[in-house]
């Protein structure tokens, strides 16, 4: 071995043996832990040590950001009590470690060394996405996740090599809307990455258009899903920045419109964000690269996918994250709302004047502006519509005694947010109405939200195994799990959000209840987690 | 100027943003207000000509970003309904701006030229001063104000508002309830008029320099103040650096940033306490003194630069007469023995003495207030106390200075470079510490009573941040920078514990510490015993201290020549974090506290409460009475356990009481007391004992209101 190829090797020591000691410590932790903080403990060794060894082998020198990751997330896992909110903030940490890491490799001018980190960065991501699968880990997962991701980073590798940065931004837009570098993006990113190989060059638009074409075609001869249009119309958020105007004459422009054709027509498929895969890969594939393009692309990916990375980790531990990730942007529980819809409309047409404008202000129109933009946006909406809670610190359990709980309101609410969890309810079919929200006004009359099993709340232990084989996966209010002392299964709760329409005759409501049915089985229970009101 | 008119502009408007969208009981608002200008000030760093950009403009992009977040999460934080949301935007809001000040705190070494100047640029005062009012808002809403800091807020008070420093009308009024949550009783030992006055036993020097600063903002102008009390400590840290080592600007800023970013400063810089103010006279001093070695002239701003913090420290507190009386000895040696300024000075120190004695005598009763002459009779102390007092001003983990922050251990390889030098640094140092340091640890409150750790040495710091320097020089090798790695990410952690949880650095004296006992709560073992404490002296005050003496120079100093990164660090540190519950497990218990958390009561209550003045004084202890029972779960050493009790009767009637011992539900022993108010040792045993069981403490009697009691102590446990 050459002496510059045992530095290389041994510059990699230090973050390696951050990773390992990180794990090693939760484990210790675990250890010495009693039942569901033990259990909580021990997976979040597993996810530290799935998330942090790969990272270590990927970032550049001196990898930094290892060491301050497992200190950080060892510093919440020591210290905070056992429950969602320590998963949170692990959670959290281990994606702003590889967030860092994949700033900082990214911003190597040296584009030779890019290439072969980009397969350990790969499996570093997927183990985020692969949060719930890591609880019991099982074998399959060398099939579900690691070969594929291997497969992935790749891809990925070849393509940065002849396409350019945009090609490994469409390949981070492919990962969030398919939620991860699991088997069919790295399929997907394979073929891809096949045709570029085979060529030694960038892809011919052509060959790309109809292998894309071919995959929402397929898209298309499958049923219709569930995702209302316009609800997928906030999806098309995914592909910012390839709405900048194309330059380079009509051919550009020819792909851009079949690029966007595509788009728009996986979004009629109902499928939801997953659907828009192929039009993404084949954008980036198709335009060439400007420099607006790559950067606004590189923000865009890289807040998409941190997010949705965040949305599929404990404890959120959404199924579809970035379907999710644009629900709670948009302000609701399961699906996007219109304020949302609207706004990406607006981002994508100043997306498209980018150019025209970054001529005029080149400093004020540059895409690194926009990189807080986001966080600015979430700050602005969040501080002046601050929830205002009504339940304390303790929840309060329904019961076929005790049906009945309610609180006074001080002013009109503009939405109500509650937080639910069943117990005992797995005998139910789903949809069938458990109790209700009501809105109290004050001529006497009220407004009510109805509570159905299977649609706006579910069983706490829906994940266990017999009760998701039986009722299916859990409703999209799912919020929250956490783990109990069975170290088989998360537990959940589910968040509803309802804008309740305003009293007849214009009474203001004056209290707000949620109550059980009557007729229930009576070892039915319902626990109430959170009450809040947002202005 | 049109940028720094924008820098600011924003910083106005989003304060203003933040100020109308926040609740007012929002307990992030003065942070958030804040925020604004701290990155103002950060960015005007920036701009300083000369200054460099460390890690460029994705350094600069990385924590836009993350600043971007974190403010983003603290908006959205009710939406989330996590608990300790709040808490963990103050940790990365704290690990944010202490990031950012160092990495400013790096670029600022082309401003130091090849040799340290006279006179540091003025953003070495500004840059730590940013980071202490950053702070500041949470830090003082988190924890009010605590131990003799209200005192010192109530005369200053009293002075602003009644131009006295009569107190009585202010302890009626309530006035404390404008800075506390409760209405301040007088100390034992406030001294009381003739006219029925009411007066503090704390000087009136500290009190009047807060005066006007609360008069306008309350007491958020006092602490303000401190904060640039503190910020000037490190200010004059850097300067006095010069007279020791001018030609190594390098090292002398990393230990400078040291000093002055990070604790014990840091939690000193928000708080009322003397010691800074008292550090920063005797910096001033020392400054100027050592100038004498260069000339020998006695100037006009020598003489003031001298002679005035000599005289203001007495009058800040009559024990840093023990500082005075040195710095003054300094400053004969350094300009050539001369005898004059000696015999001014002196006599000036000798007059201020005897007024303040004298005063004290006409007002208190008693020349030194509170004290006795008792306490400086040194030599009737045991060695022992004044070895345990002087280490534990540094090992001990509940208030000494490597516990609270453990990059100091540097301390160790550096005082024996220093010594393999005989560097004149260490002279001065002794000279100028050890007659304080000496009265500190002869005194049962060596630790500084209900405050942070290493209050009293505290005035030490900017010798000791010096002391730093040589060592740095030497830390590219390999061992050196995973030690430093590992010892900075230990003090970051902690740091950012102590500035979410404020009260976790006020400890009981009960040799543990509130952040041990919440490890051992997550982990049901018994961590603390394994970590020193000079006021519970166990095996551990004696091991630690030798392995730590050992192994951190000679991990410095290994290996030679290569060289390494400071990421492994973060390795070392966990390695240690995990081996505390695995030994802790393992280790055969010889002791246990009956007071301690880890051991579960059915009942009772502590011995003496835990507010009793002087607690040390008395034996802790844990008080069962009749029908209640106290358990803990030993980590066996052998098969066979015998079980040694301390113990004392409290008897209130006739009724017998029994203590029995059992192994779970298996009795082993009992024992009834004979001699009511007198602690006894009883030794039980040898009994047969199963790994795993749980050793039981019962007290019964007859039946009825539980009026008799022992109080017990603690058990020792000899395995065989």
């Amino acid at each position: 071995m050459s002496a510059r190829s045992f530095r290389a090797l041994a510059s990699r020591i230090p973050p390696f043996a951050s990773a390992l000691a990180a794990g090693a410590a939760l484990a210790v932790l675990a250890a010495h832990q009693q039942g569901a903080a033990a259990v909580e403990s021990a997976y979040f060794a597993r996810w530290a040590l799935a998330v942090l060894v790969p990272l270590a082998l990927a970032v550049p020198r001196p990898g930094h950001e290892i060491g301050a990751a497992a200190i950080a997330s060892n510093l919440a896992a020591w210290v905070l009590p056992a429950g969602p909110q320590r998963g949170a903030a692990f959670g959290a940490l281990l994606v702003a470690a590889v967030v860092t890491g994949t700033v900082r490799l990214l911003a190597r001018r040296d584009a030779g060394g890019l290439r072969l980190p980009l397969v350990p960065l790969a499996v570093a991501f997927q183990a985020l996405f692969a949060a719930p699968r890591l609880l019991v880990p099982a074998p399959a997962l060398l099939w579900t996740d690691l070969l594929p991701a291997l497969a992935a980073g790749f891809a990925l590798a070849l393509l940065g090599r002849v396409a350019g940065r945009s090609a490994l931004a469409g390949g981070a837009l492919v990962a969030v809307a398919l939620g991860g570098f699991g088997p069919v993006a790295a399929g997907l990113l394979l073929v891809a990455a096949g045709v570029a190989g085979w060529r030694g060059e960038r892809p011919d638009p052509r060959f790309v258009l109809g292998f894309a074409a071919a995959g929402s075609a397929g898209l298309l001869l499958l049923p219709r899903g569930e995702q209302p249009v316009f609800a997928a119309l906030a999806a098309l958020v995914l592909l910012a920045p390839f709405a900048l105007w194309p330059a380079g004459g009509r051919s550009a422009r020819a792909w851009w419109l079949g690029g966007w054709g595509l788009a728009l027509a996986a979004a009629t498929t109902g499928h939801g964000v997953a659907a828009l895969a192929p039009a993404l890969l084949f954008l980036s594939l198709a335009l060439a690269p400007t420099p607006e393009r790559d950067r606004l692309a590189t923000l865009w990916s890289g807040w998409l996918l941190a997010g949705a990375a965040l949305a599929a980790g404990f404890p959120w531990l959404a199924p579809q994250p970035a379907g999710q990730l644009l629900a709670w942007l948009g302000g609701t529980a399961t699906s996007p709302s219109r304020q949302l819809v609207a706004a990406v409309l607006l981002a994508l047409a100043a997306a498209a004047l980018l150019p025209l404008l970054a001529r005029r202000w080149p400093r004020a129109a540059a895409p690194r502006h926009l990189a807080l933009l986001p966080a600015l946006l979430l700050a602005g909406c969040g501080l002046f519509r601050p929830e205002t809670p009504l339940l304390g610190t303790a929840p309060v359990v329904l019961t076929a005694t005790g049906p009945l709980w309610g609180a006074p309101l001080a002013a009109p609410p503009g939405e109500i947010v509650v937080e639910l969890a069943l117990a005992g309810s797995a005998q139910l079919a789903s949809g069938t109405a458990i109790g209700r929200i009501r809105l109290d006004c004050e001529d006497g009359a009220a407004v009510e939200r109805a509570l159905r099993t299977g649609i706006e709340v579910a069983d706490w232990a829906a994940r266990r195994p017999d009760l998701a084989a039986r009722l299916g996966p859990p409703p999209a209010t799912a919020w929250i799990s956490w783990l109990g002392p069975d170290p088989t299964f998360f537990a959940q709760r589910y968040r509803l959000l309802w804008s309740p329409p305003p009293c007849e005759g214009g009474a203001p409501p004056v209290a707000v209840r949620i109550e059980l049915e009557p007729d229930l089985p009576p070892e039915l229970t319902l626990a109430i987690h959170r009450v809040g009101v947002r202005r | 100027m049109r940028a720094r008119l924008v820098r600011w502009g924003t910083a106005a408007a989003a304060s203003i943003a933040f100020g109308i969208a926040l609740d007012k009981a929002d307990p992030l608002r003065g942070t958030l207000l804040f925020l604004p200008w701290i990155v103002a000030g950060l960015r005007e760093i920036d701009a300083l000509p000369g200054v460099r950009r460390v890690g460029g403009q994705l350094a600069s992009g990385l924590e836009a970003l993350a600043l971007g977040l974190l403010v983003a999460f603290a908006a959205v934080r009710s939406w989330l309904a996590l608990p300790f949301a709040t808490a963990a935007v103050v940790g990365g809001l704290t690990l944010w701006l202490l990031l950012a000040a160092l990495r400013r705190g790096i670029g600022l070494r082309p401003l130091l030229g090849a040799r340290l100047p006279a006179r540091p640029p003025a953003v070495f005062f500004l840059l730590p001063l940013t980071v202490y009012l950053g702070l500041q808002p949470w830090v003082t809403a988190a924890r009010l104000p605590d131990g003799d800091e209200p005192y010192y807020l109530l005369v200053a008070h009293s002075l602003a508002y009644d131009l006295d420093d009569d107190l009585a009308n202010n302890y009626a009024a309530g006035d404390s309830l404008a800075f506390l949550d409760r209405r301040l009783e007088p100390q034992p030992g406030d001294p009381v008029g003739s006219g029925g006055e009411l007066y503090s036993r704390h000087n009136l020097l500290l009190p009047l320099l807060l005066a006007p600063a609360y008069r306008l903002a309350g007491a958020a102008g006092a602490q303000t103040v401190m904060a640039l009390l503190a910020a000037a400590l490190a200010w004059v840290t850097l300067r006095l650096a010069r007279h020791y080592f001018r030609a190594h600007p390098g090292p002398v800023l990393v230990a400078w940033l040291a000093g002055a970013l990070l604790s014990p400063l840091l939690l000193y810089a928000p708080q009322v306490w003397v010691e800074v103010p008292a550090a920063l006279l005797s910096a001033i001093a020392l400054d100027h003194l050592l100038e004498l070695k260069y000339d020998r002239l006695w100037n006009r701003r020598r003489w003031l630069g001298i002679g005035l913090p000599l005289l203001l420290l007495p009058l800040l507190k009559i024990r840093l007469l023990l500082l005075a009386v040195p710095l003054l000895a300094l400053a004969w040696w350094h300009a050539g023995r001369p005898r004059k300024p000696l015999i001014i000075l002196g006599i000036a120190l000798g007059l201020l003495s005897a007024a303040m004695l004298g005063y004290n005598t006409f007002t208190y009763g008693n020349p030194l207030k509170i004290h006795t002459l008792g306490e400086l009779r040194l030599y009737e102390t045991p060695a022992r106390t004044y070895l345990l007092g002087g280490a534990g001003l540094f090992f001990d983990t509940a208030f000494g200075l490597f516990g609270a922050t453990p990059v100091w251990l540097l301390l160790l390889p550096a005082t024996a470079l220093l010594v393999a030098r005989r560097h004149p640094l260490l002279f001065d140092l002794l000279v100028f510490s050890s007659p304080y340091l000496l009265i500190v640890a002869s005194r049962r409150e060596w630790y500084g009573g209900w405050s942070p750790p290493f209050r009293y040495a505290l005035v030490i710091l900017p010798l000791l941040t010096l002391m730093l320097v040589p060592l740095l020089e030497q830390r590219r090798r390999l061992g050196a920078r995973w030690l430093l790695g590992g010892l900075f990410a230990a003090t970051v952690a902690l740091l950012l514990l102590w500035t979410v949880v404020p009260g976790w650095t006020y400890n009981f004296a009960d040799g543990r510490t509130l952040l041990l006992d919440q490890l051992g709560a997550r982990t049901g073992s018994d961590i603390a015993r394994l970590t020193p404490s000079m006021l519970r002296p166990r095996p551990a005050t004696w091991i630690v201290p030798l392995l730590l003496l050992a192994g951190v120079p000679a991990l410095w100093h290994w290996p030679r020549r290569r060289s390494g990164a400071v990421a492994g660090g973060a390795a070392l540190a966990l390695a240690a974090l995990a081996a505390l519950p695995l030994l802790a497990a393992r280790l055969p218990t010889r002791t246990i506290e009956l007071e301690d958390a880890w051991v579960a009561k059915s009942g009772g209550h502590l011995h003496p409460d835990r507010w009793m003045f002087d607690r040390t004084r008395y034996r802790g202890g844990w008080v069962l009475r009749e029908g209640e029972e106290a358990t803990a779960y030993p980590v066996a050493g052998g098969r066979e356990l015998t079980v040694t009790v301390e113990l004392e009767w409290v008897r209130n009637t006739d009724s017998p009481l029994t203590l029995t011992l059992r192994a779970g539900e298996r009795p082993l022993a009992t024992w009834e007391p004979t001699t009511p108010r007198h602690w006894e040792r009883i030794e039980l045993g040898p009994f047969p004992w199963q790994p795993g069981e749980p050793l039981v403490f019962a007290v019964s009697g007859p039946a009825g209101e539980p009026t008799n009691g022992l109080i017990l102590d603690r058990a020792r446990l000899a395995w065989r």
